[in-house]
C-alpha cells in the first residue's frame, strides 16, 4: 500500500512539474500577419507557383527590425524621433512606461504595467483585438492597428481626440464588456490613453511599411543599414529612411490633426416658442426654423403670439399659471419635434429605417460586416473566405448589426451631443454613414425622436408592471 | 510520539482562538481583518448575531478541541498497558448530546427571525394607514412603500446605477445613469432595487453590512440608514466570470444637499447638448 | 500486491498524460523576433531626428515631347464565369422584371477584351511643369466628374480622376443610398445620398491603388475608384482598349496595371509582328521612355490565372 502510493504520487508531481513550466515568458509584439497577406494578395499569382506572391524573409526581417528601431517592445517602449512631426504631442514617453511593462511598482512607488493590468487580456499585448479573452466576447474588443475608432467626436477618416478616447476608458462602453475605468486615479487612465495611441500609432506603421513593400522587387531589401561601404549604398539607405520617416510623420501629424478639428456643436434649440423670435441670421443654427414652419402651418397662423394664444386654447390651460402654460407648450413642441425627427427616420433624406428597421429594433439589414473584416475578407465574403483570415488571427467574424434604437443603450454615449455626433459624423468602420445633408435643425429633431424610443409602451412594457414581478428578460 | 499528536490536536483551537484575538486587536501583520467600519443604522443586527453566533460556536469549538486533547492525552497506547475494553456506548449521552445541539440551533434559527426580517421583510414605509377594520399593523393597512431611490444592474463586470432623479420614477426620461459609482444621502432611508442583466452576481455594501444575491429575473431590494459621510466599497461577491474580481463600485455618503448638487451636476452632464473645445493649451 | 502496483501506476500515467496534453491549440500568430544589429543601427539612425535625405537633388531630365501610349488588354484562356450577385433589398428598383445581376469584378468581351483594366503612371512628375503635364490635361484639371448609381448600381466600375477635379457622387435612384468610400492615401468616406441628390467628394491626397466604393444599404454595389496627381491614366473600354495621349517622352516612366481580380498584372504576353512574347514586369511597373510623337502600342495578352 505503501510504495503504490509513493510512486503514484511522485510519478503525478514529475508531471505536474514537467507540465507548469518556469517562469513567466517576456511579453512580445505580434507581427501583423494579416495585413502582410493583404498586400501580398495585391501583387496577383505567380504563375510559376499558382499562388500569390510573397514578400521574402529578409524583407520581413527588415520590418520587424524598422518597428524595432521605432517602437521598441513590449517592456521597453520608444518613439520615433520624427522631424516632420512632434510625436510628443500625441504620446508622452513618461506615461508609456507606466503603461508598459510588466505588472508591479518601480522604486518611487510609480506603478508600471498598467496596459498588461487592464487591458491586455481583451486587447492583446500588440493591440490587435486578440487578448486571450478576446474570442469569448461580443462585440469582440477594439484592434487598434488601423487607427480606426468608433465612437468619437470627429469625422470619418479622421483619428480620434484625446479626450475621445479618454471618455470611453472612463465610461466604458454600455453594451460591451469594454468596463468603465472610473475608478482609477487620473493620472493612471493618462497613462492608459497613451498607451493605446501609440499602439495605435505602431500598427498604422506597420502597415504602412508593408504598402512600401508592395513597391519593392523580389530580393530588394526594405532598408539596409550595413549598406555604408560605398556612396550609393548610403545614399540608398538615407532616401528610405527619409521614406520611412515621412510615412510616420503622417501618421503622427493626423494624429495632432485631430485635435484641431471642428468638433464644435451648436446650443440644442430650447423648447421655447421664444425660439421662434429669433432674428433670421440666428435662426439657422440656434433655432427650429422648420419646427416654426410646420407648427404656423398646423395651427393656421402668422406669428409667434398668435401661435401662443391658439396652443394655450387648444393644450386647454388658458386658466393656469404662465408657467404651467409654458411647460405644455414645451411638451407639445417637444413631440412635433419628435414627430419630424420620425418623419426623417422613415423618409428618404435620413434613410434610417433601411438599416434600423422600421420597427427602430436593428432589424433592417443584418448580414454586413464591419471595416476590420471587408478589409480582409472583401465586401461581400463568404464562409469560405473567411478561413485564411482566421488562420492568420482574425477572430470569426460576425455580422455587423444595426443599433437596437429600442433599448436605449447607446455605446458611445447617450448625451445628446454623443448622439448629435453618431448622426452628423457617421459611425467609422461600420456601414453607418454621415448625413452631412441634414441641416443641425434636423439632426437635433432626430435626436429627440431617437431618445424618446425607448420611452415608448412598445419598447418596455414592463416598466408599467408592479414591483417585484418576475422579471422575463 | 502519541503524545506529540495530542500536543498537535491542541494546537487547533489555542491557535485558532489566538488568530481571532489577533484580528481583532487588529495587531501586525493581521490588521484590517476583522469587520469594516458600519455605517448602517440597521447593520448592528447583523454584527450582533454575528458575534453571537461566533462566541456560541467559538466556546463550543473550544470546548471539544480541548477534551479532545485531553482524551487523546489520557489514553495515548504508550501509557496505557489495559487492554482496550469494548464498551456498547453511553445511551444517555447519545441523547444528550443530540439535544442540546438541535435546541441551541433551534435558538440561534428563532434568535435570527429578528436580523432577517430587518434585512429583507422590513423595507422602509412612507405611511400606514389602517384599512377597513380600522386597526393597524394588520394585513389590510393601506401601505405606502418607500420607493427606491435608484436600480443598481449587475452586469458583467461593472454596477450600473440609475437614478430615479427628480420625478421620483425610475424608467422615465430623466433618470440619471452613471457606471460604478452610487451617491447615498446621509441620515435616510435608502431603498435600492437590484437586478442583474446577465448572470448572478451579488452586491455586497460591506460598510453598510447589505449583501444581496442579483437574481437574473428577478427585481429585489435592498433598504439602509448610512450615518457617516465617506468613500466605501461596492464589490461582488458572486463568481461572475473571468472578471469577478474587479467589479467593484464606489459608494459615496454625502449629506443631501451635496448629494442634490451632485445628482444636479451627473444630470446636467448627461443631457450635454452643445460643445465646444475646451481653448488654450492642454498639458 | 504486484499486479495492483502495475496497474495504479498505469492508471496514473493516463491520467498524468491527459493533464499534460489537454488545451486545445487555438491558431496564433508568431512573435517577432529582431536582427539586432540591424535594428540598433537604425534606431541610431532614427534616433538623430533629422529628416532623412529626399530623392535626389540632381537635374532630373526634362521631357522633350509628347506620345501616346495605346492598346488593348486580352484575357487568355478561358474567362470565369460572372457570377450573379443575389438583390436583397429593394427589389422592385435593383432588380426589375426580376433581371439578373452579374457581379463585375471581371468582365471580358467575346473577343477576350478586359473592361476596366487602368493603367496609371506612378513615376512622380513635378504637377506644375508645363513640361510633364500636357497644356490639355492642365485646361481641364479642375472639371466636373460625376460618379452615378442607378438601379442599384454604380454606374462606372473602375472610376480614375484626379484629384484636383471635382469629383461629384450622384444618386439616380428613387432610393435612398448611401456611398462609402475606404479610400486608401485618399479620403474615407461614408455619406448618406438621398434619392436624386448629389455630394461632393473630396479625395484630398491620391492613392497608390484602386480603392472600394459601397453601399452598405444595397451591400452587392460595388465600385472601384482611383485617384491620382498627374493625368495620366487610362481605363480600358469593354473591348479591352485604351489610350493615353500626350504622355512625356524622354524621360522614363514607370506604368502599373490593375484589374481587380488579375490585381497588378506582371506576367504577360506582348503581341508584336504576328508573334506573342513572354514579358515580366517589375513589381513596381512597367518601365518605358518613348521618343516624341512615337505612339507606343501594347497589345497584351494576360494568362487568366485567378484563385
Amino acid at each position: 500500500m505503501n510504495d503504490r502510493w509513493k510512486v503514484a504520487v511522485a510519478f503525478l508531481l514529475a508531471t505536474c512539474a514537467l507540465c507548469a513550466g518556469c517562469g513567466a515568458p517576456v511579453a512580445e509584439f505580434r507581427r501583423y500577419e494579416m495585413y502582410r497577406r493583404l498586400q501580398e494578395k495585391s501583387l496577383g499569382i505567380d504563375p510559376e507557383t499558382k499562388t500569390y506572391y510573397t514578400f521574402d524573409a529578409q524583407q520581413q526581417r527588415d520590418v520587424d527590425d524598422v518597428m524595432w528601431a521605432m517602437f521598441g517592445t513590449p517592456d521597453e517602449p520608444s518613439v520615433p524621433q520624427l522631424a516632420d512631426a512632434d510625436v510628443s504631442k500625441v504620446v508622452d514617453l513618461n506615461l508609456l512606461q507606466m503603461a508598459a511593462g510588466p505588472v508591479g511598482s518601480d522604486e518611487t512607488g510609480r506603478p508600471t504595467g498598467l496596459y498588461r493590468e487592464h487591458c491586455a487580456h481583451c486587447h492583446g499585448v500588440t493591440g490587435d483585438g486578440n487578448g486571450p479573452t478576446a474570442i469569448f466576447l461580443n462585440p469582440y474588443p477594439r484592434d487598434y492597428r488601423a487607427g480606426r475608432f468608433k465612437f468619437k467626436s470627429t469625422p470619418i477618416d479622421t483619428r480620434p481626440t484625446h479626450d475621445d478616447l479618454k471618455k470611453i476608458v472612463t465610461d466604458g462602453i454600455p453594451g460591451t464588456a469594454m468596463p468603465s475605468f472610473r475608478l482609477l486615479p487620473e493620472q493612471e487612465v493618462e497613462a492608459l490613453v497613451h498607451y493605446v495611441k501609440y499602439l495605435s500609432l505602431r500598427g498604422q506603421t506597420e502597415r504602412k511599411l508593408y504598402e512600401t513593400l508592395t513597391q519593392l522587387e523580389a530580393g530588394e531589401r526594405l532598408i539596409n543599414p550595413a549598406a555604408g561601404n560605398s556612396d550609393q549604398g548610403q545614399t540608398q539607405f538615407k532616401e528610405r529612411l527619409g521614406l520611412i520617416q515621412g510615412l510616420a510623420s503622417e501618421i503622427v501629424a493626423e494624429w495632432i490633426g485631430a485635435e484641431e478639428v471642428d468638433t464644435h456643436i451648436d446650443p440644442r434649440p430650447k423648447l421655447e416658442l421664444v425660439t421662434f423670435s429669433l432674428p433670421p441670421e440666428e435662426e439657422e443654427k440656434s433655432g427650429f426654423p422648420k419646427l416654426k414652419e410646420e407648427l404656423f402651418k398646423q395651427q393656421a397662423v402668422s406669428s409667434v403670439d398668435e401661435l401662443r394664444s391658439r396652443l394655450i386654447e387648444q393644450l386647454g390651460v388658458g386658466n393656469q399659471p404662465a408657467e404651467e402654460q409654458d411647460k405644455a407648450i414645451a411638451k407639445h413642441m417637444a413631440s412635433a419635434s419628435r414627430q419630424i425627427g420620425q418623419r426623417l427616420y422613415y423618409a428618404g433624406k435620413a434613410n434610417c429605417f433601411s438599416c434600423h428597421g422600421p420597427s427602430a429594433l436593428g432589424d433592417g439589414q443584418t448580414t454586413d460586416y464591419d471595416s476590420w473584416v471587408t478589409e480582409f475578407a472583401g465586401k461581400l465574403p463568404k464562409r469560405a473566405d473567411f478561413a485564411e483570415w482566421v488562420a492568420l488571427g482574425m477572430l470569426p467574424p460576425r455580422n455587423i448589426r444595426p443599433r437596437n434604437l429600442r433599448q436605449g443603450i447607446y455605446r458611445g454615449g447617450m448625451r445628446p451631443i454623443d448622439l448629435y455626433w453618431r448622426i452628423r459624423n457617421g459611425i467609422e468602420g461600420t456601414p453607418m454613414p454621415g448625413n452631412k445633408q441634414l441641416t443641425s435643425e434636423e439632426i437635433w429633431h432626430l435626436v429627440n425622436y431617437v431618445q424618446s424610443l425607448p420611452y415608448e409602451s412598445i419598447s418596455d412594457p414592463r416598466m408599467a408592471e408592479p414591483e417585484n414581478q418576475r422579471e422575463r428578460m | 510520539m502519541g503524545r506529540f499528536w495530542s500536543l498537535l490536536f491542541l494546537m487547533v483551537p489555542v491557535l485558532g482562538v489566538g488568530i481571532f484575538v489577533w484580528a481583532i486587536a487588529g495587531w501586525w501583520p493581521i490588521q484590517n481583518h476583522w469587520l469594516p467600519d458600519n455605517i448602517n443604522d440597521h447593520g448592528h443586527v447583523i454584527d450582533s448575531l454575528f458575534n453571537f453566533i461566533l462566541y456560541l460556536t467559538g466556546a463550543i469549538f473550544i470546548a471539544t478541541g480541548l477534551v479532545l486533547f485531553w482524551f487523546l492525552w489520557k489514553y495515548d497506547a504508550a501509557q496505557n498497558a489495559e487492554p482496550v475494553k469494548y464498551s456498547h456506548g453511553s445511551h444517555t449521552l447519545e441523547v444528550v448530546w443530540s439535544i442540546i445541539p438541535s435546541v441551541t440551533l433551534l435558538f440561534i434559527a428563532i434568535y435570527q427571525m429578528n436580523a432577517w426580517a430587518d434585512a429583507k421583510l422590513r423595507r422602509p414605509e412612507i405611511s400606514r394607514t389602517p384599512g377597513p377594520d380600522g386597526k393597524l399593523h394588520t394585513d389590510d393597512d393601506v401601505v405606502v412603500l418607500q420607493p427606491p431611490l435608484a436600480e443598481v444592474t449587475g452586469r458583467q463586470f461593472e454596477w450600473r446605477v440609475r437614478y430615479a432623479a427628480a420625478d421620483g420614477i425610475l424608467g422615465t426620461e430623466d433618470d440619471v445613469q452613471i457606471t460604478n459609482e452610487l451617491h447615498i444621502p446621509q441620515g435616510e432611508d435608502v431603498v435600492l432595487r437590484i437586478k442583474s442583466q446577465d448572470v448572478l452576481h451579488s452586491f455586497f455594501l460591506p460598510n453598510l453590512r447589505i449583501k444581496q444575491d442579483v437574481v437574473p429575473g428577478m427585481k429585489q431590494h435592498v433598504w439602509f440608514r448610512a450615518n457617516r459621510t465617506g468613500v466605501y466599497d461596492i464589490v461582488c461577491a458572486e463568481l461572475c466570470g473571468w472578471g469577478h474580481y474587479k467589479m467593484r463600485g464606489r459608494l459615496t455618503v454625502e449629506d443631501r444637499s451635496s448629494f442634490n448638487r451632485w445628482l444636479a451636476d451627473q444630470h446636467t452632464k448627461q443631457t450635454q447638448a452643445e460643445f465646444q473645445k475646451p481653448t488654450g493649451g492642454e498639458e | 500486491m504486484k499486479a495492483s502496483l502495475l496497474h495504479s501506476t498505469y492508471a496514473l500515467a493516463v491520467l498524468s498524460a491527459l493533464v499534460a496534453c489537454c488545451g486545445c491549440e487555438r491558431p496564433q500568430v508568431k512573435a517577432v523576433h529582431v536582427t539586432v544589429d540591424s535594428a540598433r543601427a537604425l534606431r541610431r539612425a532614427l534616433g538623430e531626428g533629422k529628416a532623412g535625405q529626399t530623392a535626389s537633388a540632381t537635374e532630373a531630365p526634362k521631357p522633350t515631347g509628347w506620345a501616346t501610349i495605346r492598346g488593348r488588354f486580352v484575357l487568355e484562356g478561358t474567362a470565369p464565369p460572372r457570377a450573379p450577385v443575389s438583390i436583397t433589398k429593394d427589389q422592385q428598383i435593383c432588380a426589375p422584371g426580376g433581371k439578373q445581376v452579374l457581379g463585375e469584378d471581371l468582365v471580358v468581351d467575346e473577343n477576350g477584351g478586359i473592361k476596366d483594366v487602368v493603367i496609371y503612371l506612378t513615376t512622380k512628375v513635378p504637377l506644375d511643369d508645363p513640361a510633364f503635364i500636357h497644356p490639355d490635361y492642365e485646361a481641364t484639371k479642375g472639371a466636373d466628374v460625376v460618379f452615378d448609381q442607378k438601379e442599384c448600381l454604380f454606374l462606372t466600375h473602375l472610376f480614375a480622376a484626379r484629384t484636383t477635379s471635382k469629383i461629384v457622387l450622384k444618386n439616380s435612384d428613387p432610393v435612398g443610398h448611401n456611398t462609402k468610400i475606404d479610400g486608401k492615401g485618399s479620403a474615407s468616406v461614408n455619406v448618406n445620398m438621398p434619392q436624386n441628390e448629389s455630394v461632393a467628394y473630396l479625395p484630398g491626397k491620391q492613392s497608390p491603388e484602386p480603392f472600394d466604393v459601397s453601399c452598405s444599404v444595397h451591400p452587392w454595389m460595388s465600385a472601384k475608384m482611383l485617384v491620382r496627381d498627374n493625368p495620366y491614366f487610362a481605363v480600358t473600354k469593354p473591348d479591352g482598349s485604351f489610350e493615353l495621349k500626350n504622355v512625356p517622352a524622354g524621360v522614363k516612366l514607370d506604368f502599373r496595371v490593375w484589374q481587380e481580380r488579375l490585381k497588378f498584372i506582371q506576367n504577360v504576353k506582348r503581341v508584336a509582328g504576328g508573334e506573342a512574347k513572354d514579358e515580366k514586369w517589375k513589381r513596381s511597373g512597367y518601365s518605358v521612355t518613348l521618343k516624341p510623337d512615337e505612339v507606343h502600342e501594347m497589345d497584351i495578352r494576360i494568362p487568366a490565372v485567378t484563385r
